[in-house]
């Protein structure tokens, strides 16, 4: 997670628009990150945990619940 | 929670005896959930007296929340930790390594993999400061040992923010997320020339090297009598499905391989250099490639491109090179060893101990 955030909201801070996507497990963590990182409205996007244990037809189908929202967070600025 | 914060150590005045200010750090979040010593300014003063260094020099960042390490906060998170002022320069050392880039600190505070730093100390200053490395030296109540662990650990919680209602997320971890694991290389009872020499400092030098770990892997042999018979335990033990460091080779992660005295000294009667051993360990700690497909970390592996994974009997390695084994000789009496892996992407770092 932290190394996704981290990438995320540097590349929001080159002015380019970024989100993250994590887990719900994680989502507390990758808010208290971005903010010691300087960003602590960097958009994210939370999906159900746990991630590394499903097949990639469930993946496939979190992704796409998740794709209007990333677009939307992208899109916002 | 709230995030660490900069600069100068704020001074409070808290009323009340010495169980409400230790009540007091508690809801604060500082302590680990075992009892402090407040770090009042006398005692936090004696301690910094034992380093040249400025109170408010600024030492880095701590990640993953990157409060701001100054010597002076060291001082007053050692003091809390319950260290002597004398065991200053260990602590201080200490966290300089885990604030080297290669130590990922970071990651290794708040990953689901529990890892947790342990403290290999070489050099006189063990035997001055009493830092044992003998019987029981992992985990026997032994004060420098366990405050001096505790007081990098509450460093981390404190200034880094590796807590477990905010960026502490290991699935489960080990005891060594509360004292660490500090313990000094018997270096008398070693055959060997001692880690720091191997690492480049002088023998009368005095170091810690720490490395973050997933836990302590306990190897017991005792029936072989010879030294090849128990390097070849060790070799079967640390062939150990489960453990991530075998998908993780390119990331130059170390393994520390802690021998007992007793092992230690019928492995090089046996005629085995450090570097030998090293060498053996690495060519014969390797799990087969259809071992691994598809299980642990196997999607996220990082694997130099040599290995053939179209061969289900290609050997894969623990580490990437001999040295990245860590060959330290530690304990008491008795015939029980210990390997323990590096966390996933930290590779470890050695500061000199700098005494006055």
């Amino acid at each position: 997670m932290t190394w996704g955030l981290h990438d995320s909201v540097e590349m929001e801070q080159q002015g380019r628009p970024a989100v993250t996507v994590v887990t719900e497990a994680f989502e507390t963590a990758a808010q208290a990150r971005a903010a010691a990182l300087g960003l602590p409205e960097h958009p994210r996007v939370p999906v159900p945990h746990p991630l590394a244990s499903r097949r990639h037809d469930e993946l496939e189908k979190m992704a796409a619940g998740a794709a209007a929202l990333v677009a939307a967070a992208l899109l916002k600025r | 929670m709230t995030a660490p914060s900069t600069g100068r150590a704020a001074r409070l005045s808290i009323d009340g005896g010495f169980v409400d200010v230790v009540r007091y750090l508690e809801g604060e979040g500082w302590t680990d959930g075992l009892p402090v010593i407040p770090p009042t300014e006398a005692l936090v003063a004696e301690t910094l007296s034992h380093s040249k260094r400025a109170p408010d020099e600024v030492l880095g960042q701590m990640e993953p929340l990157r409060g701001t390490v100054t010597v002076e906060k060291v001082a007053a998170n050692a003091v809390m930790a319950g260290c002597e002022p004398e065991y200053f320069p260990v602590v201080l050392a200490s966290v300089r390594a885990v604030l080297q880039p290669d130590f990922h600190v970071g990651s290794t505070a708040c990953t689901t993999g529990g890892s947790a730093p342990v403290i290999v100390v070489n050099g006189p200053v063990a035997r001055r400061l009493g830092i044992s490395g003998g019987t029981a030296c992992f985990g026997g109540n032994i004060k420098p040992n366990a405050t001096i662990g505790r007081a990098l650990r509450l460093l981390m919680r404190n200034l880094g923010g590796a807590k477990p209602d905010g960026m502490e997320k290991s699935t489960q971890a080990w005891p060594g997320k509360i004292v660490g694991c500090c313990f000094a290389e018997n270096e008398a009872r070693s055959p060997w020339e001692p880690l720091h020499v191997e690492r480049g400092y002088a023998p009368e030098a005095s170091t810690v090297t720490v490395l973050a770990v997933r836990g302590i892997y306990p190897v017991t042999e005792g029936t072989q009598t010879t030294g090849q018979g128990v390097v070849e335990t060790v070799v079967a033990a640390m062939r150990y499905l489960g453990t991530p460091i075998f998908h993780q080779m390119r990331n130059r992660i170390p393994v520390i391989v802690a021998l007992c005295p007793e092992h230690a000294q019928e492995i090089a009667r046996a005629g085995f250099s450090r570097r030998a051993l090293r060498e053996l360990l690495y060519t014969q700690v390797r799990m087969p490639v259809r071992e691994l497909i598809g299980r642990v970390y196997y999607g996220t592996r990082a694997w130099p491109d040599w290995i053939d994974e179209s061969d289900p009997d290609a050997r894969v390695p623990m580490v990437a090179s001999p040295d990245d084994i860590w060959l330290v000789v530690a304990g008491g009496d008795g015939r029980h060893s210990a390997w323990m892996p590096a966390w996933g992407v930290c590779r470890g770092a050695t500061e000199p101990i700098e005494e006055i």
